[in-house]
């Protein structure tokens, strides 16, 4: 009898403690709404790192909170999580969904859709006009990848583009032309066959591994021109024509140096930094991301490497794919109009002074710095006269400006509430057909079919978003 | 006067009764709330969430057996990692037992120094999985990894362990079974039990090693065996790091197992609800096998008189 009362008790002062804790929520709110013009407002920030040696995230943070004296940037570590920029998006769904989001998070563009299509971020427009900010000089790819249904939920912070690295030195030993990338598909092929080595049935270098880089099929369907998705995001168009043609370049690619198998394996051997394969040698060309001259900068200064756009189809079909970073607020953030503020300081004052201070950091090193890019093209042209100038290593300026002048041709991967599932799905079929497990058409058919019931049960459920 | 003296003294010895309960409890309270809302409340939770579509960021939706359905009929990686998941079971259990029992045999000698061997056997199980799966990968290296050069050494040509579909589960096991260790602990704690008068008297009967390892050892030890494979059992259909942290679920999905896809659905999908529902058919799934395993028990588990 005591036994059960006792039980009894305790669940209801269980059940009474959730509720305690759902209701503590709403008071909070609405005490802080009004106290907000006294109190130094904390504004919880995910994704910026006072830690990181030469960092320059301390910087910024200091100069903000000197410069703002009625508020306060708090940059903490997601819980559990081990460091200040995270990419883990479980901890921000947990925290959403919890009620105790940060007040502005870091998030890869890519996955912002999916957040902003499930209402998790609050979408910024009004907070645009309000405080006047300008974003007419983001790239058009930058803002397009930020915003679903015509409405802007992140502010672009950083970006990258990729492009086709070769290594120069490589080219001269096998009596290619050092100053021409191959052009089109078959050039690259044949490119790689003659560049790859093998002895007695093991690799010394291979040629071209096509998805070694972070390009991944979506470079090669970009310039095929594949869609994804229908235009109203409610179909799946993974089994047209031009994505097939991709995936069977591929195929190709792999099958012409040994076999996905064998280039998998050789593949697991490569490390990283300075061990890069690409310095190394072990790869002689690559699909490779803006960001990794920075890399080249401080672990192989002296590589005879080229830049280029990635080889297409025809050689004509010249674009790259971009991608990178943003700021954004997620719903139930306490002090959402205060959080823009300083979002909009970062993006015009903030980030310069990060870099200004990294940039200070590699010259006491007597390192050089490659700065990244900013995704608005009036502040890369501002870096690039800043500190491009003061490199003393021609193949990379000449990198940078190539990586610069390129993104205007850049595509993003497709706003979609199902952003995750259609990569997932593409990388699955990229490895069954690669791995002759499936021909490229019943692999993008398998694919095909699971992104479809992903969008039909997205859609189903939100019908009136 | 008999009556009233026995019911006043079972009142008082019900009064200390119920202090003594009342105070258990209290002591047992940080337990037992900790249990009841950070187990019992999320299991109760994800039996109602297997019933919903729900996405975490809003309110879940009742869809009735939807997810049961769509898991058994249109969902083909649930057949595919449930295949996975039994091959890595089948073979990594009686593995593990084999050699967390060999191990254990090996350590169970009056040798000096025995306790050294012991510490240097066990070491490997308190590893972090993480750490552990990042040294294996190093491994695992094709070509020029150390398992491979070791092979190349007596003229084996290795395979690609990861990166071979055909390979990459067999390598997970073999890698599990660096940490076998861990059983030999609890195998040597059960030789340990084995009374050595029956030894003593076989050999006066003349047994030799082996003998007295299959007629005595080995049935007294099977209790332990017994929990062994129970607990193999559980633990190996809940593999899950090794697989998210070295090969994500590949080459070609051969890697893929029933915990990382409930993983990837519920945490990178958005499909909190299927991921419930993935979850329960899993529980019973290992609730089948450890009812199946106590059945059969009392065949060959010798619990002595």
């Amino acid at each position: 009898m005591y036994k059960k009362l006792i039980l009894l008790l305790l669940l209801i002062s269980i059940i009474s403690l959730s509720f305690a804790g759902c209701g503590n929520k709403t008071t909070t709110k609405a005490t802080s709404t009004s106290a907000k013009s006294k109190e130094k407002v904390k504004l919880i920030i995910w994704g910026l790192n006072p830690t990181a040696v030469g960092g320059g995230d301390q910087a910024m943070i200091d100069a903000f909170n000197k410069t703002h004296p009625n508020m306060e940037l708090v940059p903490q570590t997601p819980p559990a999580g081990e460091s200040y920029t995270t990419q883990d998006l479980t901890k921000l769904l947990t925290a959403i969904a919890g009620g105790t989001p940060p007040d502005i998070t870091t998030i890869d563009r890519f996955g912002a859709g999916e957040y902003a299509a499930r209402g998790a971020l609050i979408p910024l427009d009004e907070y645009i006009k309000k405080y006047n900010f300008d974003i007419s000089n983001f790239y058009k790819f930058a803002i397009e990848e930020a915003s679903l249904d015509g409405k802007i939920y992140v502010i672009p912070y950083g970006t990258d583009d990729r492009g086709f690295y070769w290594n120069k030195k490589l080219f001269r030993e096998v009596g290619l032309d050092p100053d021409r990338p191959p052009q089109t598909w078959d050039e690259l092929l044949g490119y790689s066959k003659k560049l790859t080595k093998t002895k007695g049935g093991t690799y010394e270098r291979i040629g071209f591994i096509p998805d070694l880089g972070p390009s991944k099929q979506y470079i090669y369907g970009f310039q095929k021109g594949a869609k994804y998705l229908s235009d109203d995001g409610k179909k799946a168009l993974l089994t047209e024509k031009p994505l097939q043609e991709a995936f069977e370049f591929m195929v190709k690619a792999y099958d012409i140096v040994g076999g996905a198998e064998k280039v998998r394996a050789f593949e697991g051997t490569f490390q990283k930094d300075a061990n890069n394969p690409f310095f190394l040698g072990l790869v002689a060309m690559k699909d490779g991301g803006s960001w990794e001259l920075g890399n080249i900068a401080r672990f192989a200064p002296d590589l005879d490497f080229g830049v280029s756009y990635i080889p297409s189809p025809t050689g004509a079909e010249k674009v790259t794919w971009a991608g990178g970073w943003s700021w954004g607020i997620p719903k139930g953030a306490k002090h959402p109009d205060e959080a823009f503020q300083a979002i909009k300081w970062i993006e015009e004052e903030g980030q310069f002074i990060s870099i200004e201070a990294q940039a200070k950091y590699n010259a006491s090193l007597g390192r050089p710095f490659v700065p990244g890019y900013t995704a608005n093209k009036v502040w890369d042209q501002k870096l690039y006269e800043t500190y491009i100038p003061k490199l003393n290593n021609q193949r990379l300026q000449e990198a940078y400006k190539f990586f610069m002048d390129i993104f205007p041709t850049a595509k993003h991967r497709p706003v979609t509430p199902v952003g995750q599932t259609l990569w997932d799905e593409l990388m699955r079929a990229t490895d069954k057909a690669v791995y002759h497990q499936m021909s490229v058409q019943q692999a993008l058919q398998v694919a095909n079919e699971n992104v479809q019931k992903a969008l039909d049960e997205f859609w189903s459920k939100n019908q009136n978003k | 006067m008999q009556g009233h003296y026995t019911l006043t003294k079972h009142k008082k010895h019900n009064k200390i009764n119920r202090a003594e309960h009342i105070a258990g409890y209290v002591f047992v309270s940080p337990w037992l709330i900790g249990f009841l809302i950070f187990t019992a409340f999320p299991i109760i939770s994800s039996i109602i969430l297997s019933f919903t579509s729900y996405d975490v960021l809003n309110p879940p939706k009742f869809v009735g057996l939807a997810n049961y359905k769509t898991a058994f009929t249109s969902y083909p990686l649930f057949w595919k990692s449930l295949y996975n998941t039994f091959y890595y079971v089948i073979l990594s259990v009686p593995l593990h037992i084999i050699i967390g029992l060999s191990i254990a045999l090996l350590l169970n000698m009056e040798l000096k120094g025995i306790a050294v061997y012991r510490t240097l056997y066990y070491m490997p199980s308190i590893v972090p999985m993480v750490a552990n799966s990042v040294l294996w990968m190093w491994i695992f290296m094709p070509q020029v990894g150390i398992l491979s050069q070791t092979l190349k050494i007596f003229g084996i040509t290795a395979p690609n362990w990861l990166s071979d579909p055909r390979w990459a589960k067999i390598s997970l096991v073999m890698m599990s079974l660096w940490g076998a260790g861990s059983g030999m602990i609890i195998y040597l704690a059960g030789l340990k039990n084995v009374p050595r008068s029956y030894y003593e008297a076989a050999e006066i009967d003349g047994a030799g090693t082996i003998t007295k390892f299959f007629k005595i050892t080995l049935p007294l030890i099977t209790p332990t065996i017994f929990f062994q494979l129970i607990m193999g059992i559980i633990g190996s259909f809940q593999v899950f790091t090794q697989a998210f942290i070295m090969t994500s679920g590949g080459p070609v999905d051969s890697t893929m197992f029933y915990v990382l896809v409930l993983y990837n659905n519920a945490f990178r999908y958005f499909k909190m609800g299927f991921a419930s529902a993935l979850a329960w058919v899993l529980f019973f799934i290992i609730m089948f096998f450890t009812y199946l395993n106590f059945k059969l028990s009392n065949r060959w588990v010798f619990y002595g008189e």
